[in-house]
Protein backbone atom coordinates (compact mmCIF):
# COMPACT_ATOMS: atom_id res chain seq x y z
CA UNK A 1 0.00 0.00 0.00
CA UNK A 2 1.16 3.54 -1.59
CA UNK A 3 1.60 6.20 1.33
CA UNK A 4 -1.49 8.67 1.33
CA UNK A 5 -0.62 12.18 -0.23
CA UNK A 6 -3.32 14.38 1.24
CA UNK A 7 -1.98 12.83 4.74
CA UNK A 8 1.54 13.76 4.11
CA UNK A 9 0.56 16.83 2.59
CA UNK A 10 0.59 18.58 5.82
CA UNK A 11 4.06 17.47 6.52
CA UNK A 12 6.26 18.05 4.01
CA UNK A 13 7.75 21.00 5.25
CA UNK A 14 8.90 18.85 8.34
CA UNK A 15 10.02 16.58 6.28
CA UNK A 16 12.49 19.46 3.86
CA UNK A 17 13.13 21.31 7.24
CA UNK A 18 14.04 18.00 9.01
CA UNK A 19 17.22 17.67 5.70
CA UNK A 20 18.11 21.27 5.62
CA UNK A 21 18.92 20.99 9.35
CA UNK A 22 21.75 18.74 8.23
CA UNK A 23 23.51 21.33 5.98
CA UNK A 24 22.02 23.61 2.31
CA UNK A 25 20.91 21.60 0.01
CA UNK A 26 19.27 21.65 -3.59
CA UNK A 27 16.01 20.10 -5.17
CA UNK A 28 17.15 17.00 -6.19
CA UNK A 29 19.37 16.09 -3.20
CA UNK A 30 16.76 16.91 -0.95
CA UNK A 31 14.00 14.50 -2.84
CA UNK A 32 16.73 11.90 -2.82
CA UNK A 33 17.28 11.93 0.21
CA UNK A 34 13.34 11.85 1.35
CA UNK A 35 13.62 8.72 -0.75
CA UNK A 36 16.91 7.00 1.00
CA UNK A 37 15.53 7.97 4.81
CA UNK A 38 11.91 6.76 4.10
CA UNK A 39 13.17 3.37 2.43
CA UNK A 40 11.96 4.47 -1.39
CA UNK A 41 8.13 4.37 1.29
CA UNK A 42 7.63 8.20 -0.44
CA UNK A 43 8.90 9.86 -3.33
CA UNK A 44 7.68 13.58 -3.43
CA UNK A 45 6.74 14.89 -6.48
CA UNK A 46 8.81 17.74 -8.19
CA UNK A 47 5.81 20.08 -8.42
CA UNK A 48 5.20 19.26 -4.64
CA UNK A 49 8.79 20.03 -3.62
CA UNK A 50 9.29 23.38 -5.45
CA UNK A 51 5.87 24.13 -4.48
CA UNK A 52 6.69 23.89 -0.38
CA UNK A 53 10.29 25.66 -1.18
CA UNK A 54 8.12 29.08 -2.77
CA UNK A 55 5.87 28.47 0.37
CA UNK A 56 8.49 27.90 3.10
CA UNK A 57 10.89 30.97 1.22
CA UNK A 58 7.56 33.43 1.76
CA UNK A 59 7.18 32.50 5.17
CA UNK A 60 10.55 33.03 6.11
CA UNK A 61 11.71 29.15 7.04
CA UNK A 62 14.53 28.80 4.15
CA UNK A 63 16.35 30.95 2.12
CA UNK A 64 17.48 30.91 -1.61
CA UNK A 65 20.63 31.39 -2.70
CA UNK A 66 22.34 30.13 -5.87
CA UNK A 67 26.06 28.43 -5.55
CA UNK A 68 28.28 25.83 -7.85
CA UNK A 69 28.62 22.30 -5.73
CA UNK A 70 32.21 22.14 -6.98
CA UNK A 71 32.99 25.47 -6.00
CA UNK A 72 35.64 25.88 -9.23
CA UNK A 73 32.98 26.89 -11.82
CA UNK A 74 33.09 23.90 -13.31
CA UNK A 75 29.93 22.28 -12.36
CA UNK A 76 26.31 23.35 -12.74
CA UNK A 77 24.95 26.05 -10.82
CA UNK A 78 21.77 25.15 -8.83
CA UNK A 79 19.79 27.22 -6.23
CA UNK A 80 20.37 25.83 -2.65
CA UNK A 81 18.59 26.13 0.31
CA UNK A 82 19.27 27.14 3.58
CA UNK A 83 17.17 26.99 6.75
CA UNK A 84 16.72 29.75 8.75
CA UNK A 85 16.25 30.29 12.65
CA UNK A 86 12.57 31.11 12.04
CA UNK A 87 12.43 28.00 9.82
CA UNK A 88 14.06 25.73 13.03
CA UNK A 89 11.74 27.57 15.07
CA UNK A 90 8.83 26.27 13.00
CA UNK A 91 10.30 22.77 13.01
CA UNK A 92 10.47 22.42 16.08
CA UNK A 93 6.61 23.30 16.45
CA UNK A 94 5.93 20.77 13.92
CA UNK A 95 7.80 18.22 16.09
CA UNK A 96 5.69 18.56 19.05
CA UNK A 97 2.35 18.63 16.80
CA UNK A 98 3.26 15.54 15.06
CA UNK A 99 3.88 13.82 18.66
CA UNK A 100 0.29 15.37 19.78
CA UNK A 101 -1.53 14.41 16.53
CA UNK A 102 0.48 11.16 16.63
CA UNK A 103 -0.74 10.03 20.34
CA UNK A 104 -4.32 11.17 19.35
CA UNK A 105 -4.70 9.07 16.12
CA UNK A 106 -3.04 6.48 18.10
CA UNK A 107 -5.67 5.89 20.38
CA UNK A 108 -8.08 5.46 17.59
CA UNK A 109 -6.07 2.76 15.83
CA UNK A 110 -7.27 -1.08 16.41
CA UNK A 111 -4.84 -3.42 15.08
CA UNK B 1 17.21 14.78 -22.05
CA UNK B 2 15.57 17.06 -25.50
CA UNK B 3 12.56 14.63 -25.15
CA UNK B 4 12.33 15.96 -20.94
CA UNK B 5 12.99 19.81 -22.12
CA UNK B 6 10.16 19.48 -24.40
CA UNK B 7 7.78 18.12 -22.35
CA UNK B 8 8.27 21.02 -19.55
CA UNK B 9 8.26 23.85 -22.08
CA UNK B 10 5.24 22.76 -23.61
CA UNK B 11 3.60 22.43 -20.47
CA UNK B 12 4.82 26.27 -19.42
CA UNK B 13 4.18 27.38 -23.17
CA UNK B 14 0.84 29.20 -22.41
CA UNK B 15 1.95 30.78 -19.37
CA UNK B 16 2.52 34.72 -18.69
CA UNK B 17 6.03 35.51 -19.07
CA UNK B 18 6.37 36.85 -15.29
CA UNK B 19 9.72 36.13 -13.28
CA UNK B 20 7.70 33.68 -10.83
CA UNK B 21 6.76 31.68 -13.69
CA UNK B 22 10.07 31.83 -15.17
CA UNK B 23 12.29 30.91 -11.85
CA UNK B 24 9.74 27.82 -11.45
CA UNK B 25 10.26 26.33 -14.99
CA UNK B 26 14.03 26.40 -14.39
CA UNK B 27 14.04 25.02 -10.86
CA UNK B 28 11.91 22.25 -11.65
CA UNK B 29 13.96 21.86 -14.64
CA UNK B 30 17.31 21.86 -12.38
CA UNK B 31 15.28 18.78 -10.62
CA UNK B 32 14.94 16.74 -13.54
CA UNK B 33 17.99 17.28 -15.64
CA UNK B 34 19.58 16.25 -11.84
CA UNK B 35 17.15 13.00 -11.57
CA UNK B 36 17.62 11.74 -15.32
CA UNK B 37 21.48 12.38 -15.07
CA UNK B 38 21.50 10.03 -11.99
CA UNK B 39 19.07 7.45 -13.64
CA UNK B 40 21.16 7.17 -16.45
CA UNK B 41 24.31 6.59 -14.65
CA UNK B 42 22.92 4.20 -12.67
CA UNK B 43 22.70 2.11 -16.26
CA UNK B 44 18.77 3.48 -16.83
CA UNK B 45 17.87 3.31 -20.18
CA UNK B 46 16.91 6.54 -21.60
CA UNK B 47 13.47 5.66 -22.33
CA UNK B 48 13.21 4.84 -18.87
CA UNK B 49 14.54 7.42 -17.42
CA UNK B 50 12.83 9.41 -19.31
CA UNK B 51 9.55 7.98 -17.82
CA UNK B 52 10.35 7.86 -14.52
CA UNK B 53 10.93 11.68 -14.59
CA UNK B 54 7.80 12.46 -16.06
CA UNK B 55 5.68 9.75 -13.94
CA UNK B 56 7.18 11.62 -10.51
CA UNK B 57 7.10 15.05 -11.97
CA UNK B 58 3.90 15.58 -10.41
CA UNK B 59 0.82 18.33 -11.14
CA UNK B 60 1.57 21.88 -12.36
CA UNK B 61 -1.57 22.66 -11.03
CA UNK B 62 0.30 22.10 -7.41
CA UNK B 63 2.30 25.44 -8.29
CA UNK B 64 -0.42 27.71 -9.58
CA UNK B 65 -0.82 29.33 -6.63
CA UNK B 66 3.16 30.04 -6.19
CA UNK B 67 3.15 30.99 -9.88
CA UNK B 68 0.57 33.71 -9.15
CA UNK B 69 -1.89 31.94 -11.18
CA UNK B 70 -5.76 31.09 -10.15
CA UNK B 71 -6.51 27.38 -11.41
CA UNK B 72 -9.08 29.26 -14.08
CA UNK B 73 -6.55 31.65 -15.65
CA UNK B 74 -3.96 28.89 -16.14
CA UNK B 75 -6.68 26.95 -17.72
CA UNK B 76 -7.69 29.59 -19.75
CA UNK B 77 -4.39 30.18 -21.03
CA UNK B 78 -3.72 26.97 -22.19
CA UNK B 79 -7.31 26.69 -24.07
CA UNK B 80 -6.14 30.19 -25.59
CA UNK B 81 -3.13 28.83 -26.80
CA UNK B 82 -4.44 25.37 -28.06
CA UNK B 83 -7.73 26.91 -29.98
CA UNK B 84 -6.58 30.51 -31.05
CA UNK B 85 -3.07 30.12 -32.40
CA UNK B 86 -2.00 28.01 -35.51
CA UNK B 87 0.68 25.56 -34.56
CA UNK B 88 3.46 25.74 -36.96
CA UNK B 89 5.42 22.28 -37.14
CA UNK B 90 9.14 21.66 -37.37
CA UNK B 91 8.11 19.74 -41.32
CA UNK B 92 6.58 23.08 -42.09
CA UNK B 93 9.02 25.41 -40.33
CA UNK B 94 11.70 23.21 -42.60
CA UNK B 95 9.44 23.76 -45.99
CA UNK B 96 9.20 27.50 -45.16
CA UNK B 97 13.43 27.91 -44.59
CA UNK B 98 13.59 26.33 -47.60
CA UNK B 99 11.03 28.05 -49.92
CA UNK B 100 12.29 31.96 -48.25
CA UNK B 101 15.88 30.97 -49.01
CA UNK B 102 14.44 30.04 -52.74
CA UNK B 103 12.39 33.47 -52.92
CA UNK B 104 14.92 35.67 -51.22
CA UNK B 105 17.64 34.58 -53.78
CA UNK B 106 14.88 35.26 -56.50
CA UNK B 107 14.47 38.78 -55.02
CA UNK B 108 17.82 39.74 -54.48
CA UNK B 109 19.03 38.51 -57.80
CA UNK B 110 15.99 40.64 -59.68
CA UNK B 111 17.38 43.56 -57.64
CA UNK B 112 20.43 42.88 -59.52
CA UNK B 113 19.32 42.68 -62.69
CA UNK B 114 18.00 45.73 -61.85
CA UNK B 115 21.16 47.91 -61.46
CA UNK B 116 22.60 45.63 -64.28
CA UNK B 117 20.03 47.20 -66.61
CA UNK B 118 21.22 50.68 -66.68
CA UNK B 119 24.19 49.33 -68.29
CA UNK B 120 22.91 48.37 -71.47
CA UNK B 121 22.84 51.23 -73.05
CA UNK B 122 26.01 52.67 -71.64
CA UNK B 123 27.99 49.98 -72.67
CA UNK B 124 26.30 48.94 -76.18
CA UNK B 125 26.52 52.84 -77.31
CA UNK B 126 30.06 52.96 -76.72
CA UNK B 127 30.77 49.98 -79.35
CA UNK B 128 30.95 51.29 -82.51
CA UNK B 129 30.97 55.11 -81.08
CA UNK B 130 29.61 57.09 -84.51
CA UNK B 131 30.10 54.66 -86.37
CA UNK B 132 27.41 53.13 -89.19
CA UNK B 133 26.33 50.93 -86.62
CA UNK B 134 25.63 53.11 -83.53
CA UNK B 135 21.87 53.15 -83.96
CA UNK B 136 21.42 49.46 -83.88
CA UNK B 137 23.91 49.56 -80.88
CA UNK B 138 21.98 52.05 -79.02
CA UNK B 139 19.00 50.02 -80.20
CA UNK B 140 20.74 46.51 -78.78
CA UNK B 141 21.14 48.50 -75.50
CA UNK B 142 17.87 49.78 -74.77
CA UNK B 143 16.77 45.86 -75.12
CA UNK B 144 19.34 44.80 -72.84
CA UNK B 145 17.85 47.19 -70.56
CA UNK B 146 14.61 46.63 -71.23
CA UNK B 147 14.44 41.93 -71.09
CA UNK B 148 16.78 42.76 -67.87
CA UNK B 149 13.97 44.88 -66.49
CA UNK B 150 11.56 42.61 -67.64
CA UNK B 151 13.53 39.31 -65.94
CA UNK B 152 13.57 41.29 -62.78
CA UNK B 153 9.84 41.72 -62.40
CA UNK B 154 9.41 37.95 -63.37
CA UNK B 155 11.82 37.21 -60.50
CA UNK B 156 10.05 39.27 -57.92
CA UNK B 157 6.72 37.97 -59.02
CA UNK B 158 7.72 34.43 -59.08
CA UNK B 159 9.36 35.36 -55.35
CA UNK B 160 6.67 36.59 -54.12
CA UNK B 161 4.14 33.87 -55.61
CA UNK B 162 6.26 31.35 -53.83
CA UNK B 163 5.67 32.29 -50.45
CA UNK B 164 1.54 33.28 -51.28
CA UNK B 165 1.24 29.73 -49.17
CA UNK B 166 3.32 31.03 -46.01
CA UNK B 167 1.01 34.11 -45.88
CA UNK B 168 -0.25 33.03 -42.81
CA UNK B 169 2.45 33.22 -40.56
CA UNK B 170 2.35 37.31 -40.81
CA UNK B 171 -1.82 37.27 -40.76
CA UNK B 172 -2.61 34.91 -38.18
CA UNK B 173 -0.91 34.20 -34.54
CA UNK B 174 0.57 30.93 -34.39
CA UNK B 175 3.06 29.39 -32.37
CA UNK B 176 6.20 26.66 -32.44
CA UNK B 177 6.91 24.58 -29.68
CA UNK B 178 10.90 24.50 -27.73
CA UNK B 179 11.76 21.97 -30.26
CA UNK B 180 11.19 23.67 -33.08
CA UNK B 181 12.40 27.37 -31.45
CA UNK B 182 15.63 25.39 -30.89
CA UNK B 183 16.20 23.86 -34.02
CA UNK B 184 15.73 27.48 -35.63
CA UNK B 185 18.08 29.64 -33.43
CA UNK B 186 20.81 26.63 -34.01
CA UNK B 187 20.30 27.45 -37.87
CA UNK B 188 20.42 30.99 -37.15
CA UNK B 189 23.53 30.91 -35.49
CA UNK B 190 24.92 28.82 -37.96
CA UNK B 191 24.10 31.47 -40.48
CA UNK B 192 25.52 34.21 -38.57
CA UNK B 193 29.13 34.38 -40.01
CA UNK B 194 28.36 33.55 -43.64
CA UNK B 195 25.34 35.66 -43.44
CA UNK B 196 28.11 38.72 -42.21
CA UNK B 197 30.36 37.68 -44.22
CA UNK B 198 28.07 38.41 -47.34
CA UNK B 199 26.72 41.56 -45.71
CA UNK B 200 30.45 42.71 -45.37
CA UNK B 201 31.55 41.87 -48.45
CA UNK B 202 28.22 43.57 -50.21
CA UNK B 203 29.31 46.73 -48.19
CA UNK B 204 32.91 46.51 -49.65
CA UNK B 205 31.88 46.10 -53.00
CA UNK B 206 29.66 49.04 -52.72
CA UNK B 207 31.78 51.44 -51.11
CA UNK B 208 35.23 50.65 -53.74
CA UNK B 209 32.73 50.11 -56.37
CA UNK B 210 34.39 53.21 -57.77
CA UNK B 211 38.50 51.80 -57.30
CA UNK B 212 38.57 49.62 -60.45
CA UNK B 213 36.95 51.78 -62.71
CA UNK B 214 39.12 54.85 -62.03
CA UNK B 215 42.08 52.59 -61.46
CA UNK B 216 41.85 51.22 -65.44
CA UNK B 217 40.23 54.27 -66.75
CA UNK B 218 43.85 56.17 -65.34
CA UNK B 219 46.14 53.22 -66.59
CA UNK B 220 44.05 53.05 -70.23
CA UNK B 221 44.62 56.40 -70.66
CA UNK B 222 48.35 56.71 -70.08
CA UNK B 223 48.44 54.07 -72.83
CA UNK B 224 45.65 54.70 -75.61
CA UNK B 225 43.76 57.98 -76.64
CA UNK B 226 40.36 56.40 -77.04
CA UNK B 227 38.18 56.92 -74.16
CA UNK B 228 36.31 54.56 -71.99
CA UNK B 229 34.32 55.67 -69.85
CA UNK B 230 31.43 53.89 -70.40
CA UNK B 231 33.31 50.80 -70.12
CA UNK B 232 34.01 51.33 -66.79
CA UNK B 233 30.77 52.67 -65.39
CA UNK B 234 29.22 49.83 -66.79
CA UNK B 235 32.23 47.81 -64.22
CA UNK B 236 31.26 49.91 -61.79
CA UNK B 237 27.68 48.80 -61.98
CA UNK B 238 27.82 45.26 -62.12
CA UNK B 239 30.49 46.11 -59.10
CA UNK B 240 27.48 47.86 -57.25
CA UNK B 241 25.07 45.03 -58.42
CA UNK B 242 26.92 42.29 -57.05
CA UNK B 243 27.12 44.07 -53.76
CA UNK B 244 23.90 44.58 -53.41
CA UNK B 245 22.52 41.48 -54.41
CA UNK B 246 24.79 40.51 -51.32
CA UNK B 247 23.06 42.85 -48.96
CA UNK B 248 19.76 42.19 -49.81
CA UNK B 249 20.39 38.44 -49.64
CA UNK B 250 22.08 38.05 -46.51
CA UNK B 251 19.47 40.18 -45.00
CA UNK B 252 16.53 38.24 -46.44
CA UNK B 253 17.83 35.03 -45.26
CA UNK B 254 18.97 36.49 -41.53
CA UNK B 255 14.83 37.54 -41.74
CA UNK B 256 13.78 34.29 -42.10
CA UNK B 257 15.10 33.20 -38.53
CA UNK B 258 13.24 36.36 -37.38
CA UNK B 259 9.88 35.92 -38.61
CA UNK B 260 9.74 32.28 -37.02
CA UNK B 261 11.22 32.88 -33.70
CA UNK B 262 9.04 36.03 -33.87
CA UNK B 263 5.87 33.66 -34.22
CA UNK B 264 4.98 32.92 -30.22
CA UNK B 265 2.84 34.98 -27.88
CA UNK B 266 5.50 37.66 -26.13
CA UNK B 267 3.60 37.26 -23.48
CA UNK B 268 3.65 33.67 -23.10
CA UNK B 269 6.75 31.41 -21.80
CA UNK B 270 6.82 30.41 -25.05
CA UNK B 271 7.57 33.93 -26.37
CA UNK B 272 11.09 33.63 -25.01
CA UNK B 273 12.45 30.07 -25.73
CA UNK B 274 15.32 32.00 -27.43
CA UNK B 275 15.95 34.64 -25.00
CA UNK B 276 18.15 32.40 -22.38
CA UNK B 277 21.32 31.84 -25.02
CA UNK B 278 20.58 35.91 -25.26
CA UNK B 279 21.62 36.96 -22.29
CA UNK B 280 22.83 40.99 -21.77
CA UNK B 281 21.43 41.84 -25.38
CA UNK B 282 19.73 44.59 -25.35
CA UNK B 283 16.10 45.53 -25.86
CA UNK B 284 13.52 48.35 -25.75
CA UNK B 285 10.20 48.72 -24.59
CA UNK B 286 8.94 51.47 -26.81
CA UNK B 287 8.32 49.41 -29.80
CA UNK B 288 8.11 52.31 -32.50
CA UNK B 289 12.03 52.73 -31.07
CA UNK B 290 12.44 48.87 -31.60
CA UNK B 291 11.45 48.89 -34.46
CA UNK B 292 13.63 52.24 -35.71
CA UNK B 293 16.50 50.16 -33.65
CA UNK B 294 16.27 47.04 -35.40
CA UNK B 295 17.18 48.81 -39.23
CA UNK B 296 19.02 51.37 -37.01
CA UNK B 297 22.55 50.05 -39.58
CA UNK B 298 20.68 49.40 -42.56
CA UNK B 299 19.52 52.99 -42.34
CA UNK B 300 22.54 54.29 -41.69
CA UNK B 301 24.23 51.93 -44.44
CA UNK B 302 21.69 53.08 -46.96
CA UNK B 303 22.54 57.08 -46.02
CA UNK B 304 25.59 56.51 -46.39
CA UNK B 305 25.46 55.38 -49.97
CA UNK B 306 23.09 57.71 -51.64
CA UNK B 307 24.86 60.74 -49.67
CA UNK B 308 28.51 58.97 -51.33
CA UNK B 309 26.72 58.69 -54.95
CA UNK B 310 24.95 61.64 -54.77
CA UNK B 311 27.83 64.17 -54.09
CA UNK B 312 30.54 61.38 -54.52
CA UNK B 313 32.55 62.87 -51.55
CA UNK B 314 33.42 59.74 -50.45
CA UNK B 315 36.43 61.51 -48.42
CA UNK B 316 33.92 63.28 -46.22
CA UNK B 317 31.13 60.65 -46.21
CA UNK B 318 32.64 57.93 -43.79
CA UNK B 319 32.12 60.62 -41.20
CA UNK B 320 28.77 59.08 -41.36
CA UNK B 321 30.05 55.64 -39.29
CA UNK B 322 31.96 57.10 -35.96
CA UNK B 323 28.82 59.43 -35.25
CA UNK B 324 26.20 56.59 -36.00
CA UNK B 325 28.39 54.50 -33.96
CA UNK B 326 28.36 57.01 -31.23
CA UNK B 327 24.50 57.72 -31.41
CA UNK B 328 23.98 53.97 -31.13
CA UNK B 329 25.84 53.70 -28.40
CA UNK B 330 24.23 57.00 -26.32
CA UNK B 331 20.33 55.33 -27.54
CA UNK B 332 21.25 52.11 -26.11
CA UNK B 333 22.77 52.95 -22.90
CA UNK B 334 20.29 55.53 -21.62
CA UNK B 335 16.90 53.36 -23.42
CA UNK B 336 18.18 50.20 -23.95
CA UNK B 337 17.18 47.68 -21.39
CA UNK B 338 19.82 44.87 -20.76
CA UNK B 339 18.08 41.36 -20.29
Amino acid sequence: MGISSDVIRGYNDTIILCILLKGPSYGYEISKEIRRLSEEKYVIKETTLYSAFTRMERNGYIQSFTADPTGDGSGKRRTYYRITPLGEAYYHEKCEEWTLTKDVVERFIRR
Amino acid sequence: METLRNYLETMFAGLPNTPEVLRARDELWQMMEDKYSELIAEGKSENAAIGTVISEFGNLDEIAGDLGLTRGEKFDLSVELAEKRRHVSLEEVKFYLRDKGGSSLLTAFGVFLCILSVTGPIFFSSIFDGGKLEDLMSFIGVCFMMVSVAAAVGCFIYASQKMKKWEFLKKEPCSIDYATANYVQDESVRFRTTGTMMLVIGIMLCVISWVPSALIETIFSIFSPFDISELTVSLFFIIVGFGVFLIVYSSLLKGRYETILGLNDKDTVSGNYTKHRKDGEVYYADPKLAAFMGVYWQTVTCIYLIWSFLTFSWVTSWIIWPIASVIHKVIKNNLGIRR
